[in-house]
């Protein structure tokens, strides 16, 4: 889902509360005062911080901020000009329409409440999960059960296929129902998605990822044998694994690289295919095989797959440098 | 005479305004209503179902004026207002500027020292929408729906309201037993553990004497922790 033009937050719940007239009541807006001194990075407090660091830094700021993270991750300076890829938008970046909502106290509680819970049941790049349902939905934010079509409001195409290999909960999977399979009007394809609580669609981007770049681990470790496969994805840096992380959640398989065929970037153009080609790159330059050569090679950048996993790629890098910097033990050093 | 079965979110002043009291007390205080004032002795805390009787509104009092000339009247009604500490964990959130406003009032003020929103309010509101424009976040209150502390209700809505709801958004669910008597459910009973845990009582999770009492300064008096 391409949430270009839209508020991702808009509509989120308003906390309710009960009270007497002439009678006094105590009421709790955690996240709206104390002190910074959690070290936990996703509580609410934190969140808040560090989102409002990043729009304290402004539009210049941010953007500079942006391009540097994006030279690690191997993108040109102006960014990607399209679709759900662009990480530029309106002079500005456009990860900031989320550090907006996150700056409110309502946003970071019920971002944290929910970042919480996701990294407790699920073991995954929390900051990526952040941007990428940023982008997919409202469900960063979403605290009620009100429930949603997994593929219509999120992109979770087959969700139903695959909810119960997501090592859940089942008090979770039980509540995701079948929605008939209907053909997409944007791809054309069946979709098997489920409908599900709002609050839960962050959970199903972080189950997928996880699920799906394990399957892409496997496929490695098959086409390379088990100890260089491993080798090779213990040698990814902290930049390339994100993106293909990113990469796997977006598109898990892809047809297998045919030099003979040459370059098929498109909507075939999975993990698998990138694998497979940048593998076929290094033999015919003579190089030993480096994954990491998924930030290096611009040719991928044909592929929408490869430029919208580095652009969340990038965000989370944004957001994770945010939380590093305002970090308690981050202002204690800074002390003389 | 007439019998009045009180609905949810009402409160004595909003009753007595809708049947054209201009003073609660007119009702609250009348001899019919003993029981019901001795079962609810805070008359703006009250819960749906209470039975009220509703006297017969007395004729209009007659005043004799002169034409040509300016008259003063003075009624006495008491005043309704809203109370409300706000908090982060212990701390106050003092001197914090708010904005109150429903579909026919609007006030515009500061939280003292304490915290404290503290702001006349019509007696028919029984809705309203608070917000603090600093931290742009804002709350629909519910104005004479809180139950009393006797109420499993009343219990979870100050939980609720002191912030030791299920953090798993499944919020409370109100339990109705075999006999149709509300029963405390589970996601109050972890609620009531983690308040009893926070304030230093014997973590239960059942609601006893010792915690309706902490609850009740913390929440209905204000008392600091």
């Amino acid at each position: 889902m391409d949430a270009e033009e839209d508020d991702p937050f808009e509509g989120m719940k308003k906390k309710t509360i009960s009270v007497a007239k002439n009678t006094p009541a105590v009421v709790t807006v955690p996240g709206t005062g104390g002190d910074l001194h959690d070290e936990d990075p996703l509580s609410a407090l934190r969140i808040r911080t560090a989102a409002q660091a990043g729009r304290d830094l402004g539009r210049d700021g941010r953007l500079a901020l942006m391009q540097t993270i994006g030279a690690r991750f191997g993108v040109p300076p102006e960014g990607f000009p399209t679709g759900q890829s662009r990480i530029y938008v309106d002079g500005d970046i456009r990860f900031e329409q989320t550090l907006r909502v996150l700056s409110r106290a309502q946003g970071s509680n019920a971002a944290s409440a929910n970042l919480k819970r996701t990294a407790q049941l699920v073991d995954t790049d929390i900051f990526l999960v952040l941007t990428t349902t940023a982008r997919e939905c409202q469900g960063l934010t979403a605290r009620d059960s009100h429930t949603v079509d997994s593929y219509r409001e999120g992109g979770l195409d087959y969700l139903e296929d695959i909810k119960d290999h997501l090592g859940l909960p089942k008090s979770i999977v039980g509540k995701w129902t079948r929605i008939p399979p209907y053909e997409s009007g944007e791809t054309h394809h069946r979709v098997h998605p489920c409908e599900i609580p709002m609050r839960d669609q962050i959970l199903g981007y972080a189950a997928v990822t996880r699920l799906n770049f394990k399957n892409f681990q496997a496929h490695v470790k098959k086409e390379l044998g088990g100890a260089a496969g491993q080798a090779l994805l213990d040698s990814l840096s902290k930049e390339s694994k994100s993106v293909w992380q990113a990469y796997a959640f977006v598109a898990h398989g892809g047809t297998p690289f045919d030099p003979h065929v040459g370059p098929h970037h498109g909507q075939q153009f999975g993990v698998i295919s990138a694998f497979g080609y940048l593998r076929h790159l290094a033999f015919e330059a003579g190089v030993p095989f480096d994954m990491n050569a998924i930030l290096t090679t611009p040719s991928l950048h044909h592929t929408d797959y490869v430029r919208i996993s580095k652009a969340r790629a990038m965000e989370a890098a944004f957001f994770e440098q945010m939380l590093t910097q305002t970090a308690p033990s981050a202002g204690a050093s800074s002390e003389p | 005479m007439r019998e009045y079965e009180v609905r949810k979110g009402e409160c004595l002043a909003k009753i007595a305004s809708d049947f054209g009291f201009a003073d609660f007390r007119e009702i609250y205080n009348h001899p019919a209503n003993a029981e019901f004032k001795k079962k609810r002795p805070n008359p703006f805390v009250i819960k749906a179902g209470d039975r009220l009787s509703i006297p017969d509104k007395p004729p209009p009092k007659v005043y004799q004026c002169e034409t040509g000339k300016e008259h003063t009247f003075v009624m006495e009604r008491p005043e309704t207002f809203l109370s409300i500490y706000l908090r982060d964990g212990h701390k106050p959130l003092a001197n914090k500027d708010y904005i109150l406003s429903a579909n026919d009032f609007r006030a515009t003020g500061r939280t003292d020292e304490n915290g404290l929103v503290n702001q006349p309010v019509p007696a028919r509101a029984t809705s309203a929408e608070l917000y603090l424009p600093d931290d742009d976040i804002s709350f629909d209150l519910r104005i004479g729906d809180l139950d009393p502390l006797t109420e499993v209700s009343g219990l979870m809505q100050r939980l609720e309201n002191l912030g030791f709801a299920s953090d798993d958004g499944s919020g409370f669910v109100l339990d109705d037993g075999d006999d149709g008597v509300e029963e405390i459910g589970t996601a109050t009973t972890e609620a009531l553990r983690r308040f009893q845990v926070e304030n230093g009582l014997e973590p239960s999770g059942e609601k006893n004497d010792e915690t309706i009492t902490r609850l009740r300064a913390l929440h209905d008096k204000g008392v600091q922790s």
